[in-house]
């Protein structure tokens, strides 16, 4: 990730911009709320839910203490099930990579299957950038891509976009019925026009769900078909991995593919649950293994375990925050609760305020199915804002007050009768106005005549 | 050299090691695990029959499926009429309508088969056919899928998959469409 970039990402401000349509932004927490409702059903159906829980965070755990060992088991197995396997420490490396072997088929088209990696890397716009096309296989993907977005949910890329948009956008571009918007109706065109793509494509790429150490093959999940679909129509075939994606053994895929689709979305598993070990007979087999920031956010001990993260999205579907803000308020590939303590790590400057995008009210660590502590570790990321300097003024100014007044029980005491005079006083164009941006949606509450103090020592008298 | 510098920083950085969990099978047991099957597949808009209930294979596929041209299949009680000696590359398949494969393996928690590259023949065929059928046996069924990976081997096959269901997708305000880019349906047939 480019240290470079460090305009900051307002995250307030693009929450703000999404509010402002009032029916759409309570469309949009109505859908991401049904993903949560599923993800509820679905895990009430297995009474061994927190033993799988407690289980995928120690294997993941157990990864993340010993990784380097596991990435070197996982290539050599790999490599002796006639895999290349190729190494890149950031994003433009894993470009440079995927570029190098399209030019050895010298093909113009890539067809890919979801990836939050390559969208992270901005894989898309160095192949385009090269003359190359990339088509975008899983049907929420190929809508965004279509409309020149990037994902704003992990696993339902264009749940932010409605039908009657999908509509007229396949219309423009696939020569769908004017105003059809029937999604039966627009899946099957994307349908036509994918396969289409599968047949005319050279190589395929996928990201990958779990990378076995034990027997060096790939997992790849989808509903949808389409990262099989390219993968096998073509003779070369690429899979990118973040150094994260290492299980130890076959037989924790028990635990992680029980676990990932009920949280995502309440199905028992995906519908597809691929393996990929060997190159087909004749074709190629690349795995791309990609750090891009991920070592040096191991040693931090306070946030390395969101490392553990396997991208079920719960998480934000769980945020009261996300679901009123969008997935573009985060400025990031991955955005809600869990992109709001990785990406700090990657870039302070830029992504300092998404800590803040919370209200700590833990939704998202009772969901976890890797039980990541995340509303502890955005609370700790607001002190590393603070230590650093990075806090902005409008958060700075009221907090050094209040930890100069909370420390001193004098000093409470003092402004406490100041302010319960004040406020009856005041008119509101003073109490609520820019300088409070508390008061923005609120009004201040009306403030009793005595604290509880006072009220106290009048009793015991 | 990526590989070294990678490899050098998670040294340095990585946590304290910790013990690798030893995971349980959670096995219940119960005696109707190809009603649980059944269930979990339907549930996933997958059809279930028993192969028992049908007489006439030709005669099923027929019905099953009308104005089926094309049919691969790699199970010998069911009349296919494409010849997988004649296909030189996956795409030959795209006229492909109907597949039967057998099944190595299902699984009751949720309704998925398991089948390799062996069993279909050619990697992309349980995906490129319009519609799967899958032949399983009663007895190949296990309870979860911690028991599933007590079954296969993955180091003895280059390519092998779970399915549970059609292709599907809720993509387009999460309306739930079948037949996205994989089968557009899928049915097992329970055997003995």
């Amino acid at each position: 990730m480019k240290q470079t970039d460090t305009v900051k990402v307002d995250h307030a401000r693009k929450a703000r911009d999404f509010i402002a349509d009032k029916e759409r932004t309570d469309w949009h927490n109505g859908a991401i709320t049904y993903l949560r409702e599923k993800r509820d059903l679905g895990v009430g159906g297995v009474p061994e839910w927190e033993d799988l829980r407690n289980l995928a965070s120690q294997i993941k755990t157990n990864v993340l203490g010993n990784l380097d060992d596991y990435l070197e088991e996982f290539e050599k197995n790999a490599l002796a099930n006639g895999v290349k396997v190729h190494w890149a420490s950031d994003g433009d490396e894993h470009n440079r990579i995927v570029h190098d072997i399209l030019k050895r088929y010298d093909t113009k088209m890539v067809v890919k299957s979801k990836s939050m990696l390559t969208e992270e890397c901005h894989l898309n716009q160095y192949l385009e950038s090269n003359n190359i096309e990339v088509v975008d296989t899983d049907l929420g993907e190929r809508i965004i891509q279509m409309r020149h977005e990037g994902p704003s949910h992990i696993v339902a890329p264009a749940i932010h976009i409605r039908k009657e948009e999908v509509g007229q956008l396949f219309h423009e571009q696939l020569n769908t019925d004017e105003g059809a918007a029937d999604p039966q109706y627009l899946t099957e065109a994307a349908r036509q026009h994918l396969r289409q793509k599968f047949l005319e494509a050279d190589v395929a790429l996928t990201g990958v769900n779990f990378a076995i150490a034990e027997t060096g093959g790939v997992v790849v999940c989808t509903n949808e078909g389409n990262a099989d679909m390219g993968v096998h129509m073509v003779p070369c075939q690429i899979h990118s991995m973040g150094i994260e994606k290492i299980i130890p053994r076959a037989g924790d895929l028990g635990v992680f593919t029980r676990l990932l689709a009920r949280s995502a979305t309440g199905q028992p598993i995906t519908i597809y649950t691929s393996h990929h070990q060997k190159p087909k007979p004749g074709g190629e087999m690349h795995i791309i293994i990609v750090d891009n920031g991920r070592s040096a956010h191991l040693g931090r001990d306070d946030f390395y375990t969101a490392l553990k993260c396997i991208r079920c999205g719960a998480c934000m579907n769980s945020c009261p925050v996300y679901r009123r803000s969008g997935g573009y308020s985060y400025g990031h590939t991955v955005p809600g609760p869990i992109g709001s303590i990785l990406t700090p790590g990657f870039n302070l400057k830029k992504f300092k305020e998404l800590p803040f995008a919370s209200t700590l009210c833990g939704a998202c660590s009772d969901v976890c199915p890797v039980k990541i502590n995340i509303h502890e570790q955005l609370y700790k990321w607001r002190q590393v804002v603070g230590e650093k300097g990075e806090l902005e003024k409008s958060k700075a100014m009221p907090l050094h007050w209040a930890g100069k007044i909370l420390s001193s029980h004098k000093k409470y005491q003092i402004v406490g009768r100041l302010a319960r005079k004040a406020l009856r006083f005041l008119p509101g164009a003073i109490t609520s106005n820019r300088f409070n941006p508390w008061s923005r949606q609120r009004e201040l509450p009306k403030p009793p005549r005595q604290s509880f103090g006072e009220w106290y020592k009048q009793q015991n008298k | 050299m990526s590989k070294s510098e990678i490899l050098d920083r998670i040294k340095r950085n990585k946590p304290q090691p910790s013990t690798l969990p030893v995971v349980p099978d959670f096995a219940t047991s119960p005696d109707n695990l190809d009603q649980l099957f059944a269930g979990a597949l339907r549930a996933s808009k997958g059809y279930c029959f028993s192969l028992d209930s049908i007489e006439d294979p030709e005669v099923w596929l027929k019905r099953q499926f009308p104005g089926t041209r094309n049919i691969a299949s790699a199970v010998k009680d069911f009349p296919g009429n494409v010849a997988f000696e004649e296909i030189n590359k996956p795409s030959d398949l795209r006229m492909i309508d109907v597949a039967i494969t057998h099944a190595q393996l299902g699984v009751a928690e949720n309704g998925t088969v398991w089948v390799d590259e062996k069993a279909a023949v050619v990697r992309i065929l349980p995906f490129i056919t319009q519609h799967l059928v899958v032949v399983l046996k009663k007895q190949d069924i296990v309870e979860n899928m911690h028991l599933a990976y007590q079954q296969i081997s993955l180091s003895d096959t280059g390519f092998g998959v779970f399915i549970g269901g059609p292709s599907k997708t809720a993509d387009i305000e999460q309306s739930l469409v079948v037949g996205a880019q994989g089968a557009r349906s899928h049915t097992v047939l329970l055997s003995g």
